[in-house]
């Protein structure tokens, strides 16, 4: 599909291709064909697959549920992804904003909804940040793989968390904390659902970064900086400054993932906060060719996947693990294809 | 109470041998994570592919009733899986960690499906005997180190046994030159004449068979047993131990004997009466991990290329010793890793 | 004229049908873990498919479906998905799905949701019930079991996790040990997992080798690698959950039983029959007749004769409520504990 060895201009790098439609149709044609010795019905498993993503309010909601943290979780990715630096740490970035939320929504001055809740908004956007510089500044002075060290960093802020929710912060019955304030509730966007109004901030991040990405200084310089580093520097850029801002942006980004996961859903930090939101994304942006425009969409797609997969098994009484290998699957197709190639 | 076991020399014996015990299913994944990453794969799906080997291992050992067999079917399993990885991120492309992420959910699905499908009526709960001890004859006579080293299950001695082997591999072979030199420069490499493409799946297969033996330790050598979620985040630990051995097998077991001794150590001052806090010493491996790749990065061990993925095969079907051509490489080839390091030293130096 | 004929045959099978599915009562089931795990999951499952027997002998068809080995935060999306179908019962069976329990009440104030182990709010929906077992009671006895039968004066708990639920259990077993004979040893080990049976058998060998003859496994799945240790070096091992000897019968004294499975059928028939008062905590202890022992038979001749009598004696007691087994929440309780006061 690709040829490497051409030099191709570097848009069309990005450019979307029809390839992941196919494949994914293909994948789920092959997929339907190993259900088949179970005696299921592929095509009404594919039906419960969508009607449990879009057949109803609830399951619509659950579906913009699912895909609000990890569009904002492939923004920040796309966002380093794009200057060259391999962040794959939203996992634990988006972690320290949780963690940053709940401390600021204990609400220990007694701030009002409306102050209390962009405080902490802003307080996660921070300590994503700042869980995002330390992999940044080991990378910037002591090239450090940022790999490895955003990896390491995931289980830290794991760590962290698991501590805070057993210790200082512990409610006393179960792995959970204490709850935060009701002041720092965000509000339900469509009733009868759990949909909250995060999904309205990841939608206007997604505006804002596309934006940021193509229409901004910094965002010209990421991009230039993301495909040839010596380039940049030889034309004045400051590389490492722009390198270690738009790690912090990036962590930023999935903080804010954590604040909504907070504030909208759990109102307190719960254990095993995040199923894989931070690597979901990642998988969000390589689909989306690091567009931060059709990340949106392939949010959407990916959240649908999840959550439809999980009612069609609550449907059909498969076992769960049925529903990992069917998306496990889907995903290796899609990877195989090299519809998920970063370069 | 504290002087006594301070000084007790059975305690200590019993300590060593739980250390060995508990690193030895970490360094086997290690070993083969090493491989795989000195050759400029990043593989975080080895957590998955030790499940496969531990059902693999304790499905094939269930039947056939043989547990030598079980193991060397988890091995060849895991070294299934190792390719389905290298497939996908050697041959097309995709992103290592992405891909890693996503085969461990698959494998996970895989292991619980292959077990709950074949156990379904669980009224008998399938077990299988564990490996026997094998008391070394002689050596495990010695007062101390008889039974602090010399009586394990074979499964401990074959992985231990495997480090000099791996090291020799890596560090004295000229497939071990090949390997590492595809992992610091795949450009180079192949204007050297290196398949990068068998090597990178070869070191996928190597990788993968190794998280199979993993898997199988814990199944057929130490359990007895299949469960989901069995493998307890071992092959994490064993991506942090790879890295804070330097990609050198002798320093990678004694980081796994390390780990291994850390986590004996705790349970036993548990078992002693004295609580200590959890949280700290489950975040050692990760810090010590990021301590040692800040200060060891610019060292010549450091495989510069992970994660990087090279023009794929039929891009550059040329012959060997035909000098690879200048451009198409750069920006995707050459790796933003070299690129930024070049340039940040350039900056330094500027 | 046939067609005629099958027509009204299959209109009056399509009213019968759905006339049957109107009367059918949906019940879903939501553990922690599988429901054959021989352990805490399928203990639950079991009660809920006794419940269906009951309930079918009466001619109601109840239809069960459950969702295993959720992670917490998908638990609400699953419970959620249930009860926007029309479910009627909902059981979440798992110490950590409270949020998820409360917020589907709250949302479905039509759907009946019940739940295990206490809440932390004190103030709940009127659909919403919460049943629990007095685990402490079970582990007392075994506790006292454990003190009597060590040669050696040392036993070992291995539990998961110190959350107030799991802890309750082993203080309550130091309990039952030092009221047997305070001069036994013991420790508290926490390996922090359900499933990785190789870090049981790590902390059992761990407590073996610390001279401990006696070992309380309370890890879920875990506990089989617990048993493997146990095996292997002679020791004894008191298991959790349910009549697990038949996984280790020459090491495992016996098993603590929780009867959740009793409760939750006892609960989904009540819910059924309207019968579950609002705000009322179904809390249940050896005297309402909920938790019990499950001796494992080849350990007769094992057990001394004085130690049995004793546990015997204690067992009755705690469910004459003649002894009053606290519910202590915090690792470390039990060592303080004045055990002059359990006797009323």
């Amino acid at each position: 599909m690709i040829d490497g060895a051409t030099q191709s201009p570097a848009w069309s790098r990005w450019k979307i291709s029809v390839g992941p439609v196919a494949i994914i149709v293909v994948a789920f044609v092959v997929a339907g064909v190993f259900l088949l010795p179970f005696g299921i019905n592929p095509l009404s498993v594919y039906g419960d697959i969508i009607v449990g993503s879009f057949g109803s309010v609830n399951a619509l909601s659950e579906t913009l549920l699912f895909m609000t943290p990890i569009l904002l979780t492939a923004l920040a990715t796309i966002i380093s992804f794009r200057c060259g630096m391999w962040n794959v740490g939203a996992d634990g970035q988006l972690y320290l904003g949780a963690i940053a939320a709940v401390g600021l929504g204990f609400d220990a001055i007694g701030l009002p909804s409306f102050v209390l809740l962009p405080v902490m908004a802003v307080g996660a956007f921070v300590a994503g940040g700042a869980w995002a510089a330390v992999p940044a500044f080991l990378r910037i002075y002591f090239n450090a793989n940022e790999i490895i060290v955003t990896i390491m960093m995931n289980f830290l802020a794991l760590i962290l968390a698991a501590y805070l929710i057993s210790g200082p912060w512990a409610s006393g019955t179960e792995p959970v904390s204490s709850p935060i304030s009701p002041e720092g509730i965000l509000p339900i966007i469509i009733p009868g659902g759990r949909l909250h109004a995060n999904f309205l901030i990841a939608l206007a991040v997604a505006g804002l970064v596309a934006f940021m990405l193509d229409r901004t200084v910094l965002g010209y310089r990421i991009r230039v900086i993301g495909q040839n580093a010596r380039a940049a520097r030889v034309a004045g850029m400051p590389v490492e400054r722009v390198i270690f801002l738009s790690f912090v942006l990036s962590g930023g980004i999935a903080g804010l993932a954590g604040f909504g996961e907070i504030a909208g859903i759990h109102h307190k930090l719960p254990d095993g906060l995040s199923p894989g939101y931070g690597f979901t994304g990642i998988a969000v942006a390589l689909l989306a060719n690091l567009n931060p425009i059709w990340s949106v969409v392939s949010a959407l797609f990916l959240a649908a996947l999840n959550i439809g997969a999980d009612a069609m098994q609550r449907r059909v009484g498969v076992p769960v693990s049925f529903v990992w290998v069917i998306e496990g699957f889907i995903l290796l197709a899609l990877l195989g294809s090299g519809a998920l190639r970063r370069a | 109470m504290t002087s006594i076991w301070l000084v007790d020399l059975t305690f200590l014996a019993t300590l060593v041998a739980a250390s060995f015990r508990i690193a030895t299913p970490i360094l086997f994944a290690a070993l083969g994570e090493a491989v795989a990453e000195s050759a400029g794969i990043l593989n975080v799906g080895i957590e998955g592919m030790m499940a496969i080997g531990a059902v693999t291992g304790f499905l094939v050992s269930f039947s056939t009733g043989g547990q030598w067999l079980g193991f060397a079917a988890a091995f060849l399993a895991g070294g299934v899986a190792g390719l389905v990885f290298g497939y996908v991120t050697v041959e097309r492309g995709a992103d290592h960690v992405v891909t890693g992420i996503v085969l461990n959910i698959f494998c996970f699905g895989l292991a619980s499906l292959a077990f709950k499908g074949l156990f379904t009526r669980a009224s008998e709960v399938p077990e299988i005997k564990v490996m026997p001890i094998w008391r070394i004859p002689w050596l495990s006579q010695i007062d101390f180190f008889g039974r602090a080293l010399f009586s394990q299950t074979p499964a401990v001695y074959i992985a231990f046994g495997l480090v000099p082997v791996f090291w020799f591999l890596l560090f004295r072979t000229q497939w071990g030159l090949r390997v590492r030199s595809t992992g610091e420069n795949p450009a180079a490499a192949e204007s050297a004449g290196i398949n990068v493409w068998n090597i990178r799946l070869g070191a996928c297969a190597i990788g993968g068979a190794m998280a199979g033996a993993a898997g199988a330790t814990l199944a057929i050598a130490q359990l007895g047993l299949y469960l989901d979620n069995m493998t307890g985040g071992r092959g994490f630990i064993a991506l942090a131990l790879v890295v804070f051995g330097g990609w050198n097998p002798w320093r990678i077991a004694g980081a796994a004997l390390l780990f291994g001794g850390a986590e004996a150590l705790q349970l036993r001052i548990q078992a002693i009466g004295v609580a200590i806090p959890h949280a700290i010493l489950l975040a050692v491996p990760y810090a010590l991990t990021i301590v040692v790749i800040a200060a060891f990065a610019g060292k010549a061990s450091y495989p510069a290329a992970m994660n990087t993925p090279y023009p794929r095969r039929s891009a550059a079907k040329r012959p060997i010793g035909e000098a690879a051509p200048k451009k198409p490489y750069a920006p995707n080839a050459q790796t933003a890793e070299t690129q930024a390091r070049s340039t940040l030293e350039e900056g330094a130096g500027s | 004229m046939r067609m005629l004929s099958t027509f009204a045959l299959a209109a009056t099978a399509i009213v019968c049908v759905s006339a049957a599915q109107a009367a059918e009562l949906k019940v879903a089931y939501i553990p922690c873990g599988n429901v054959n795990d021989k352990s805490w999951s399928e203990n639950g499952y079991l009660g809920l498919l006794d419940a269906q027997k009951t309930l079918a002998a009466s001619g109601t068809t109840m239809k069960l479906d459950y969702t295993e080995s959720q992670p917490a935060s998908k638990v609400e999306a699953a419970a959620r998905d249930y009860a926007s179908r029309g479910y009627d019962i909902i059981d979440l069976h798992c110490g950590t799905f409270a949020d998820a329990a409360l917020n589907v009440a709250r949302a479905f104030p039509k759907t009946k949701v019940i739940y295990v182990t206490a809440p932390p709010e004190t103030k709940w929906p009127p659909n919403f019930w919460y049943y629990d077992i007095a685990q402490q009671e079970g582990q007392f006895a075994a506790g006292v079991l454990a003190g009597l039968t060590t040669k050696v004066g040392r036993v070992a708990a291995i539990a998961s996790f110190d959350f107030p639920a799991m802890s309750r259990q082993v203080e309550g077993f130091i309990l039952g040990v030092r009221y047997a004979n305070p001069a036994v040893k013991y420790s508290r080990t926490y390996i922090g997992t359900w499933d990785d049976a190789a870090k049981a058998k790590e902390a059992a060998l761990a407590a073996v080798d610390a001279g401990a003859d006696v070992l309380l496994a309370d890890t879920d799945q875990a506990a089989r690698g617990a048993f493997s240790a146990a095996e292997a070096n002679n020791v004894y091992v008191v298991a959790t959950y349910a009549d697990q000897a038949s996984l280790a019968p020459k090491s495992i004294l016996g098993s603590v039983l929780y009867d959740y499975g009793a409760l939750e059928k006892q609960m989904v028939l009540n819910a059924v029959a309207g019968k579950l008062e609002e705000g009322k905590a179904y809390y249940m202890g050896m005297a309402d007749g909920f938790g019990g022992w499950a001796p494992n038979p080849a350990m007769k001749t094992v057990i001394p004769a004085e130690a049995q009598a004793k546990f015997d004696t204690v067992l009755a007691d705690i469910k004459s409520r003649r002894i009053k087994v606290p519910e202590l929440t915090k690792p470390g309780d039990a060592d303080k504990f004045d055990l002059s006061t359990l006797n009323k």
